[in-house]
C-alpha cells in the first residue's frame, strides 16, 4: 500500500488543510496514515496559526502521543473493521503528521530578494542588469516576510531554493537535521518511494503568492531532495504526483494609493482572474509538468450564479471589522484570516480522490504517462438572473463500485458522508444552544443518566474549541455569532448576503443560518420532532438504545455516529428528485 | 361457616384486590414514567421526576390498600357480626390487625411488576422506566 503524503503551501493551501483536516476528522480517511507538509513564508499568517491550532486539538482528540510512531500499511488494514467502509469510518481515525517549513526570511540578510541573492556582492553593476531581466525592482525590494505577494516568478525560484539549501544544511549539521521538519518529511517520502511507494498530493492557489510559486516546484524541490539525500540514488517512478488547480473564487478590495505607495508590491485580487488563466496554460501545456503529475484536480468558480465573496464583506459582517477601514489590504500576518469556501473542501476531497484504491488504484498509477485533468460540474437552479449552483453529497466524492467489505445493502458512501458530516453539525449545534458551547455539561447530563464517558481535560477543552471551530461560536465583540468552518462554506456558497438554503447539499434551512447558534438543530434530522424538546428526547433515547454504559472519547464519538445514523439525516435536495418522479 | 374457611374467603378476596391495585398503579406508574421526555441540560431532573412517581405512586398504593382493608374489613365485621360465629368475627379482627401487612404485600407487587416490566423494557433499550433504580 502506497503512503500519503500531502503538501500544502500559502493562504488558499492553509484553509485547504483545514478543509483536509476537517474530513481526518470527520472520518473520512479512516484509520490511514498521513503525511502533512505545510509550507508558508509567513510565519505569522493567521490561516496558518488556525491549521496548526486545529491540528494540535486534533492531535489530542486522537489521542496521539508525540512519541507514537505511525502504524505500517499492514496494521491500518487490520484496524479497519470489517463492518466499516474503508471509504468512510470514525470521527479522528486519522493517523496525522504535521511538517512545518516556513522559510526564515525574517532577518537582515534574508528579507527581500536582493539581499538574499546578494545582488551587492561582486560585481554589483552586472548583478542588477541580470536581475532586472527577471524582477522589476520592486519585486526584488519588497519584505518577504509576508510572502510572495502574487509575484509567482519570484516565488516559485525562492521557495525552490529554500528546500534545497534546507536539505542540504540538515544534511551538513546533525542539530539542524534533528530540528528540521522538512528533511523529516522528505525523508519519508524517499523510505516510502523505496517501498511501495508514495502519494504525494499539493494543495495551494494558482492565483496568489507562495501557493502558486510552489505548486509547480513543488515535485521537481521533493525529488532533488531526495537525490540529495541518496546521493542520486532512488526510483523515482515510485513518487506518484498529484495537485488541485485552483482557480480564483475570492476578492477582497484593492490596495488603497498611500498603502500601494508604501508597501509597492501588494497583492491585488483584480489579477487572480489573469494569474489563474496563465496558470491554467502553463499546468495544461507545459511538457514537464505533465510528465511529473500523475492527475490534477481543476477547480474554479465562475460563470453565472457563481459569486465571487469579497473577503472585506464577510470580516465587516462576522468578524466586527469597521466599514470605513479599507486603507490597507492585509499582506499577511495575523490579518490574513479569509472565510473558507467550498472549493477548498473540493480540493481535500480532491486529495481524497488521489488517495483512495478505489478511486485511484495502485496498479494504474504507474501507468498514467501524462497527466490526467479531472473536474466536476455542478448543475445550476434557479431562472433568470436568480440562478444559484447545487450541490449535492456525490458532488463532493463518489464510487463507481461500493468497496469490497460493503454489502449490497451497506449504506452509499456519499450516505455514510452525510451522516458522518451532519452528526458532527448537529453535536455542535446541541453543544452550543443547550450546553452552553461546553461538553462538560453534556457530559454531566449523561452521568445523571447512568452514563459515564471520562474524558482528559485536554480532550475536553479540545473538543470545546474544535466544535465551535467547526460550527459556530458567540462572538467576543457583540452578541451575534462568529461561523466556523462548515458554516462559513455554507455562508460562501452564494455570496455572504444570501445563504444557499437547501442548495447547499440538502440541508434544511436555519440549521446553519448566520444568526443561529444551533437552535434548530433538530430541523437536520429525517425522524423529524416538531419541537426542540421532542427532539431532545428522541436523540436522547437514541443516543441511550446504542447500549452505552460510557466510556472515553471514542466511545462518546462513535455512539454519536451510531445515533446519527439510527435517526436519519434529512437530505431535502433528495427528496426533491423523489417527488419529481 | 368454620373460621379458617372465612379467613381464607376473605384473604383470597383481599389478595385479588391487593394484586389489582398493584398491578394497576404500575401501569400508572409505568405510563407516566415513560411519557416524561429526557430532560437535556447540564444536571437533568427528569431522572428525579421518574423516582417521585414511582415512590409517590409506592406510597399512595400502600395508603389506597391500607385504607381499604380498614373500610372494607372492618365494615364486613359489623355486617356479618349479626349471623356469623365468634370464630368468624375473630378470624376477621386477625385480618384486620395485620393489614398494615397487607398494604404492604400491594406496595411490594407494585414495585415488583413495576420493576419487572422496567428490567424487560431495559431489554429492550428503553430505559426511563429502570432510571427509577439507579441511585447516583
Amino acid at each position: 500500500m502506497s503512503q500519503y503524503f500531502l503538501v500544502t503551501a500559502g493562504g488558499t493551501g492553509m484553509r485547504c488543510l483545514q478543509s483536509f483536516m476537517q474530513l481526518c476528522a470527520l472520518g473520512m480517511f479512516p484509520n490511514k496514515n498521513i503525511s502533512i507538509l505545510l509550507m508558508e513564508t509567513d510565519a505569522e499568517n493567521k490561516d496558518k496559526a488556525n491549521a496548526e491550532q486545529l491540528l494540535s486539538w486534533y492531535n489530542f482528540l486522537q489521542g496521539k502521543k508525540a512519541s507514537e510512531e505511525p502504524k505500517d500499511g499492514k496494521a491500518q488494514m487490520d484496524d479497519v473493521k470489517a463492518t466499516e467502509s474503508s471509504l468512510v469510518g470514525e470521527y479522528f481515525s486519522a493517523n496525522i503528521d504535521l511538517h512545518v517549513f516556513v522559510p526564515d526570511y525574517s532577518k537582515d540578510d534574508s528579507r527581500s530578494f536582493k539581499v538574499l541573492s546578494q545582488v551587492e556582492r561582486g560585481d554589483s553593476e552586472i548583478n542588477h542588469k541580470l536581475a532586472n531581466i527577471f524582477y522589476e525592482e520592486g519585486v526584488q525590494e519588497f519584505d518577504l516576510g509576508h510572502g510572495y505577494r502574487a509575484q509567482t516568478h519570484l516565488g516559485s525560484y525562492l521557495m525552490y531554493h529554500a528546500v534545497i539549501q534546507e536539505i542540504r544544511s540538515s544534511m551538513a549539521d546533525d542539530i539542524y537535521k534533528g530540528k528540521s521538519e522538512l528533511y523529516r518529511f522528505i525523508t519519508k517520502v524517499q523510505t516510502a518511494s523505496a517501498g511501495e511507494g508514495a502519494r504525494v498530493f499539493a494543495l495551494g492557489s494558482t492565483f496568489g503568492g507562495t501557493g502558486a510559486s510552489s505548486i509547480p516546484i513543488i515535485t521537481r524541490a521533493i525529488t532533488d531532495a531526495c537525490k540529495i539525500l541518496t546521493g542520486d540514488k532512488i526510483s523515482m517512478e515510485k513518487i506518484y504526483y498529484g495537485a488541485t488547480v485552483l482557480s480564483a473564487y475570492f476578492k477582497f478590495p484593492p490596495p488603497s494609493d498611500s498603502h500601494l505607495k508604501k508597501d509597492k508590491i501588494i497583492a491585488n485580487s483584480i489579477f487572480f482572474e489573469h494569474n489563474s488563466a496563465s496558470a491554467l496554460m502553463y499546468y495544461v501545456n507545459d511538457g514537464t509538468i505533465k510528465k511529473t503529475y500523475k492527475r490534477m484536480y481543476i477547480l474554479g468558480w465562475g460563470g453565472k450564479g457563481f459569486i465571487w465573496n469579497n473577503t472585506d464583506d464577510y470580516k465587516i459582517e462576522y468578524l466586527g471589522k469597521p466599514k470605513n477601514n479599507t486603507d490597507k489590504t492585509a499582506t499577511g500576518g495575523k490579518a490574513q484570516e479569509n472565510p473558507c469556501h467550498i472549493l477548498e473542501l473540493l480540493g481535500a476531497f480532491a486529495a481524497k480522490h488521489f488517495f483512495e484504491e478505489q478511486t485511484t488504484s495502485s496498479k494504474e498509477l504507474p501507468n498514467i504517462s501524462e497527466t490526467q485533468f479531472r473536474y466536476k460540474s455542478f448543475e445550476l437552479d434557479g431562472v433568470g438572473d436568480n440562478l444559484m449552483p447545487k450541490i449535492e453529497w456525490e458532488d463532493l466524492f463518489s464510487v463507481v463500485k461500493p468497496a469490497k467489505q460493503d454489502g449490497k445493502n451497506a449504506p452509499k458512501i456519499h450516505d455514510q458522508m452525510k451522516d458522518n458530516f451532519m452528526g458532527m453539525v448537529v453535536f455542535a449545534a446541541i453543544i452550543n444552544s443547550t450546553f452552553e458551547g461546553k461538553i462538560s455539561n453534556f457530559l454531566s447530563c449523561l452521568h445523571a443518566h447512568g452514563i459515564v464517558f471520562e474524558l482528559t481535560e485536554k480532550e475536553i477543552e479540545s473538543i470545546d474549541a474544535y466544535l465551535q471551530y467547526f460550527y459556530s461560536s458567540k462572538s467576543q465583540q457583540n452578541d451575534g455569532v462568529v461561523p466556523g468552518w462548515f458554516k462559513q462554506i455554507y455562508l460562501t456558497f452564494h455570496s455572504i448576503k444570501s445563504e444557499p438554503g437547501n442548495k447547499f447539499l440538502g440541508i434544511p434551512a436555519g440549521i446553519l443560518s448566520a444568526a443561529e447558534n444551533g437552535e434548530k438543530w433538530y430541523l437536520a434530522l429525517e425522524k423529524g420532532a416538531p419541537n426542540q424538546k421532542k427532539a431532545q428526547d428522541l436523540f436522547i433515547t437514541t443516543f441511550m438504545q446504542t447500549g452505552t454504559t460510557g466510556g472515553n472519547f471514542q466511545t462518546l464519538m462513535n455512539n454519536l455516529r451510531a445515533t446519527i445514523s439510527k435517526l436519519g439525516i434529512k437530505n431535502e435536495l433528495a427528496e426533491q428528485i423523489i417527488e419529481k418522479k | 361457616m368454620e373460621s379458617i374457611e372465612i379467613f381464607m374467603e376473605y384473604s383470597a378476596t383481599l389478595l385479588v384486590y391487593h394484586a389489582l391495585i398493584g398491578i394497576l398503579m404500575a401501569g400508572i406508574a409505568l405510563a407516566v414514567n415513560h411519557y416524561i421526555p429526557y430532560s437535556f441540560v447540564d444536571k437533568p431532573k427528569d431522572v428525579m421526576y421518574r423516582k417521585f412517581v414511582f415512590f409517590g405512586i409506592l406510597v399512595l398504593v400502600f395508603v389506597i390498600s391500607f385504607l381499604a382493608d380498614t373500610l372494607y374489613v372492618m365494615t364486613s365485621i359489623i355486617d356479618d357480626l349479626g349471623y356469623k360465629s365468634t370464630k368468624a368475627k375473630n378470624a376477621l379482627e386477625e385480618i384486620y390487625s395485620v393489614r398494615v401487612i397487607t398494604a404492604l404485600l400491594s406496595a411490594l407487587i407494585y414495585a415488583g411488576v413495576y420493576y419487572g416490566i422496567a428490567y424487560y423494557l431495559k431489554t429492550i433499550k428503553l430505559f426511563k422506566c429502570y432510571s427509577v433504580f439507579k441511585f447516583k
